[in-house]
Parts: structure tokens; sequence; C-alpha cells
């Protein structure tokens, strides 16, 4: 470099426009190499002001100056050895606060400094403004606002690289204020550090890193101490082991006093509209009175749109059944009962449930998308802190809507083990889809129009079993030491169709595989119990089994057939219609059928055992592999068998006492 | 300013949502951002979602995660955060 260059270090955080303002000023003259050692790339250029030349190297995008990456210790290393004329640091107007932590570290080191505010064209565009003038006035150095990817930057930065250069003396930046008390730590940690350490780096700057573990520093200092200077040193450091807290807080501070002059944000567009629908969304009490509205709308929303779907596809099924009996009349009445029976009414029946499905995930990733689904989750969450239940137990709770097997797979985010146990348990109370997919088809058949209030009936319902379940098993324990967390809620938008029908895409694969697999299987099985040994249902051994259960069934006002459907709802809770199609015989006419077997009164007892009953397989063995607990997995089973029949009992008896629908 | 957040943290029960919290200390929500972010990055807040339904250990493919529930942070102090909050 001759002697009438001056040496300009361009430094600022990854993704500030550094490289675009760098090419701007440099043009053609650049020399691109890799820094000595490293194989991070250097680039110099060389661009000429009217009155000087300058020597602009462009240093790796760095956050901070502490060595959490090679980047950043080139960046350190390169500002403190080659003792640059001016450091012209860049900041992005998006993310003032974010990127002006860099520059609070460079007024540490002391050198003259200069500052390009770029991106204000995108802060406009996302309601912000930046006064790059009044962020001058504050630091007091020069500070120029441009877009980088305007013709006009190019000038503006040269003008003000010239007046900030020619300026005497330099301008150099106020760093942020520490505490006394911090100050005085530095002041005791200065004079014990080695004097080879003391002479390649400012002993201030070296005792702040060491104060906030920087790992590259300690080494160094531990490296050139005597034993016995060490050990003062880590005596210091380890009685102010959490400095970094101050350290960072002061320049957030000072980061917060620069803003608060610099920075306005006119409330407008997503953030605006985010905040004004949060003020019900997560509202204690309108929040939750949403919540129910929005759960309530979507179950309904489900049925309406659903049902017409359900019908049109049963007759399908109908119709499918009678052209198979026809085309296979010749054949053996085993095999046009395996295939019209056992495989079309179990498996087709349960294809039935794809609108119901399909609609049910798309609303779900609906409301995911636009952002409701996480206030919906903050908002229960805050309800069951108050209920005494651990606010984090929502998380996965709601998970379960899906399907309850990532929902006892996400209690892990849960602190204790005592709270892990009590979300699983808690878990399989939540409807999966499958399990409400059957709910929606077999309330629509016993209650017509009246089936959106039964369902909404069945969730208030349901929500009262896991508040109350949550009460009795967790009662006195979890309260006290629930502990606070901040959840990040996401701002509203517009919903993206495609990461909506991706989603229920995958739910719906992941349906057909259970169909095509578990649910064909159980099917078949079914089938061949209740066929076996003469063909006949009722001298079946499958109807001998259920003969035992009868007089159980009748407590509930149902017959064996809907008691082995809720029992073979086990293998997956689609499974309980497609039993049900096949004990009745009514492949494609299910809908018709139910209201045979199952009286108003005995339909409501069936759905809340449905609702309540013990959780799939899949989820079972997901409950075994979280708790690692054979006899708590068992208990588990028991317990939600006993709610379920409990409560089916009472809701039977009670409407028989009062005569209703029996 | 990072030591308020943390103990403001210790003292809250159950969730509570960044614009409450940035409400409660008087901060601008961008920069308790980016507070956050740091206080993570030193090791006194740890991301509770990190092992559970947003990053499955051990996925059994039943893809039942909503989508963009990976995205989002569920923050929580982390023993040195408790410790540092007194």
């Amino acid at each position: 470099m001759s002697k009438d260059e001056a040496l300009v270090a361009l430094v600022g955080s990854p993704n500030v426009g550094k490289s675009s303002i760098f090419n701007r000023l440099t043009g053609l003259s650049q020399h691109v190499g890799n820094w000595p050692g490293k194989t991070i790339e250097q680039k110099t250029g060389v661009c000429r002001l009217p009155g000087s030349t300058v020597r602009l190297v462009d240093l790796p995008g760095s956050y901070s100056l502490s060595a959490n990456s090679p980047e950043e210790l080139v960046t350190r290393d390169y500002l403190l050895s080659a003792a640059p004329r001016l450091v012209l640091v860049v900041v992005n107007a998006t993310s003032l606060e974010r990127t002006l932590y860099l520059l609070a570290e460079v007024a540490e080191l002391g050198l003259p400094v200069a500052v390009v505010v770029n991106m204000l064209d995108v802060a406009e565009q996302h309601g912000q403004r930046v006064d790059a003038a009044a962020l001058g006035r504050a630091l007091g150095v020069p500070v120029v606002g441009i877009s980088a990817v305007q013709a006009s930057a190019q000038a503006e930065v040269l003008d003000m690289l010239d007046n900030a250069l020619s300026a005497y003396p330099p301008a150099r930046l106020s760093p942020p204020t520490l505490s006394p008390d911090l100050e005085a730590v530095l002041e005791a940690l200065q004079p014990l550090l080695p004097p080879e350490l003391s002479a390649s780096y400012p002993p201030r700057f070296t005792a702040i890193k060491l104060l906030e573990g920087d790992r590259q520093m300690l080494g160094l200092a531990r490296a050139a101490s005597t034993p016995d200077g060490w050990a003062a040193i880590e005596a210091l450091l380890e009685a102010h082991d959490d400095a970094v807290l101050e350290i960072a807080g002061a320049r957030y501070a000072w980061i917060g006093a620069l803003t608060q002059q610099a920075l306005r944000r006119p409330a407008h567009g997503a953030v605006m509209l985010t905040e004004r629908l949060d003020r019900v969304a997560t509202h204690p009490v309108w929040g939750a009175v949403l919540l129910i509205a929005v759960l309530a709308a979507l179950y309904g929303l489900v049925f309406q749109l659903s049902a017409p779907l359900v019908a049109l596809l049963e007759s399908v099924q109908s119709a499918a059944a009678d052209w198979l009996r026809t085309a296979l009349h010749a054949q053996p009445a085993w095999v046009q009962g395996l295939l019209a029976d056992g495989l079309l009414g179990g498996v087709g029946t349960v294809l039935t449930l794809l609108p119901v499905l399909a609609l049910f995930f798309a609303m779900i990733a609906l409301l995911e998308d636009v952002g409701y689904l996480a206030r919906g989750a903050y908002v229960a969450d805050r309800l069951m802190h108050r209920l005494g239940l651990h606010g984090k137990s929502f998380l996965p709770l709601f998970l379960g809507m899906g399907c309850n097997v990532p929902a006892i797979s996400g209690t892990r985010i849960l602190d204790t083990p005592r709270e892990r146990m009590l979300t699983a348990v808690l878990a399989p109370l939540v409807p999966c889809a499958g399990r409400m997919s059957v709910l929606v088809f077999i309330a629509g058949a016993l209650y017509r129009a009246w089936a959106p209030l039964v369902l909404v009936g069945l969730l208030a319902i349901d929500v009262g079993v896991i508040v109350l379940s949550a009460r009795l098993l967790g009662r006195a324990t979890l309260r006290d030491h629930a502990p606070g967390f901040i959840m990040e809620l996401p701002l509203y938008h517009l919903p993206n169709a495609r990461t909506i029908a991706l989603y229920t895409w995958q739910q719906i694969a992941e349906f057909l595989r259970r169909a095509g697999s578990v649910i064909l299987l159980v099917s078949l099985l079914i089938w061949a119990l209740s066929s076996a040994p003469n063909g006949v249902l009722e001298t079946s051994w499958l109807a001998n089994i259920g003969q035992w259960l009868a007089p159980f069934g009748r407590l509930m006002g149902m017959d064996w057939r809907s008691l082995t459907s809720l029992l073979a709802s086990v293998a997956a809770k689609e499974q309980a219609l497609a039993t049900l199609a096949i004990l009745t015989g009514s492949a494609g006419d299910l809908s018709d059928a139910l209201p045979k077997l199952l009286s108003p009164a005995a339909g409501l007892a069936f759905l809340i055992v449905q609702m309540l009953f013990i959780p799939c397989v899949a989820t079972i063995a997901a409950l075994k592999a979280e708790t690692r607990s054979w006899r708590l997995t068992a208990s588990v089973v028991a317990y939600l068998a006993i709610l379920s029949f409990g409560l089916g009992i009472v809701v039977y008896q009670v409407l028989r006492l009062i005569d209703w629908g029996v | 300013m990072l030591r308020r957040v943390l103990r403001a943290l210790a003292d809250v029960k159950g969730p509570v949502s960044l614009p409450e919290l940035a409400a409660h200390l008087g901060l601008d929500e961008a920069i308790l951002t980016a507070m956050l972010d740091d206080l993570v990055r030193l090791g006194y807040l740890c991301d509770a979602l990190k092992g559970g339904p947003a990053a499955c250990v051990e996925c059994r493919g039943c893809a039942g995660c909503p989508p963009g529930v990976g995205d989002r942070r569920v923050l929580q102090l982390s023993a040195a955060g408790k410790r540092a909050a007194g």
C-alpha cells in the first residue's frame, strides 16, 4: 500500500449488503484471495476520492467481535492488527437492532468509525423508517443512509468517506457505558494480563472478552500466563461468571437509546394487523371464547361440508358391493362374503371417511398457516396453567388433534418425569383425526341436523374430562414449580394453498396406508370370525364371544356388535366403522343401518365411549416407549377403559331415567 | 438488561408472549428478540421444543405435526438462566 492510500476496513454482519457496497465502490479494481491460513475469502480494492485514494478491505461478515466463528476471528484480528484509518461499518435498516451490536463492539476498540445504513428501501417496505441524520447525531460519527441497489448509493458513500477521512480529529464512537462494578472488575483484571497478550490486544478489550468467556482469548491468556497469574485471572473470572449478561446488556441499552432516536415504525401492514387481532386472540377471556368458537366452527364445518361427499361415497360403495356380488354370483359364498362384506364393507366404509379427514386436516393446516393455531395453543396453555396443569402441557395436547402419537412424543418438552407422565396420560383423551372422523360419521347418521350440536357437546365433555383428569391426576404437584416460558407467535398472514395441500396429502397418504394395512387385516379377521363356522352371523364364533359382552353392553343400550366395534377400534380408530359395517352387513348403507342398531340414547353413550376409549395400538406403543413402563401403560389403558365405559353407562342411564331416546 | 429479562421470565408463571414480555420490560420487541437470541446462544435460555414434537428424535413417520410447528420456539430458562436470575 502506498503512503498516500488510506486503509479503510469494511465490516458488517452477514446479509447487510456489504459486498454490494464494496463492489460499487471498487468496481473492477479488486483483488480476491484468501486470508492467510484460512479458507475465508479476502477481498481488497481501490476507490478514488477527490483528495485521496482509499484501499478498501472487505472483512468477513460478523455478528460480533467474539471468536464464535473463523469469520469473526479474522475480522477482530484484522481490526486490532492493521490499525485502519477508518472502519466503515455497514448496518441493515431492516434489522437495525441486531446489526448495531457489531457497531457497539467496534466502538469499544476506539477506532475512527463511519456508518452506512443500507437497505433503506426494504425497510420502508417493511414499515420502518431509519433517520440516518438522527443516528449520526446520536453516534457523533458520519452516517449515510442508502439503498445499495440504487445508482446514487456510490456517490453518497464516497462523499461521506471523503468527509470522514479528511476530518480532524477523526470521529470516534462513545462505547456502551458499563456499570461502576463492572468497570472495577475490568480495572482489577487488566494488570493481571500477561504482557505478551497486552502487547497484541488492547488490555480493556482483552479483559472484556475474557469476562465474556471468549474461548480464543481465554486460551491465549492461559498460554501466556504464569500458573499463579492464570490462577488469579481464573479466580476473578469465576467470581464474575455472569458478567457477560452485564456487558451484552450494556450494549443493548446503547442500541436501544440509538434506535429510540433514529428508528420509526409507523404501525401498518402485517405487524399492525397482528397487534389488532391479538388483542382478542390472546386475551385471557376473549381468547378462550374465540378458541372455543373456532373449534366448534371447525367441527361444525367439517360435518356440514363433508356430509354430502360421504353420502356420495357411500352410494358408490353400495353400487360397488352390488356389482361385486353380481360379478361373483358363480363363486362360493365365502368368496362373495370375503370381498363384498369383509373387504368392501370394512375397508370401503373406512374410505368413505376420506372427505371428513381431508377437510379436518386442511382446516387444521389453514389455522396453522394463517397463524391462529399457535394463538390457540397459547390461550389454552394459559388456561391449563390456571387449572393447575403445567402450561406447556397443552402444546403436545394440541398436536394430539392430528394424531396422538406425536402428542405423546411431544411430552419430552416437559421438565419433570411427573409432568411428562401426566401429559402422556391425558394425550389419548384428545380426539385424534381418526377418532373424530368416526364421531362425525356416526353423529351424522344418528342425529342428522342436530349432529353439529352433538359434536360440539362431545367436544365440551372431552375438554371437561381432560381438565378434571388433570386436576385429579396432577393434584398438588405441578402448580408450584411450573416455570415461565416464552412462546413465539408468528405474524398473521394469508395462507399458502400449497402448504395446506401438502400437509393434507401427507395425512391422507398416512390414512390410506393404515386403511391398506392394519384396517384391512383386522377387517378380514373380523369378517372371518363373524362368518365361521357356518356363514351365519348369529351363530358365529364372534357372536359367541360377543354374547359374553351383551349384559355389559345393555348398561349402555348397546348390543354385542356395537361393543365389538368399540373393542376393534383399538387396532385403529376408524376400525370401529369398518367393524360395524361388517357386522351389520351394510356395505355402503351404514348411515341407514346405524339408527336401527343404536337408539339416540345408546348412540350418545357409544359416541362418548368412542371419544374417550382406549387409544389405538400405535398410541399405546408410543406411550410405552415414552414412559418405559408396562405398568403405567397398562394403568393408562385401564383408566381410559373405566372412564369411557363409566361415563357411557352414566349418560345412558340418566337418559333412560328421563325417558329420552331410549 | 439481559438479567432483567431472565428475572422477568423467572417471575412469570406459565406462558408469556413476546409482546407481553416486551411491554412488561418496557422494551422494543425487536431488541428483545435480539436479546433472547443472545441469551439462547450464551446458554441462559433453551428451546423447549428441541427434542420435542418440532424435532422428534424418533420420528415414527406419523406426519402428525401441523406445518410450521418446527419454525417457532418455546424459550425457557436453562439451569444457568435460573441461577443468573437468582
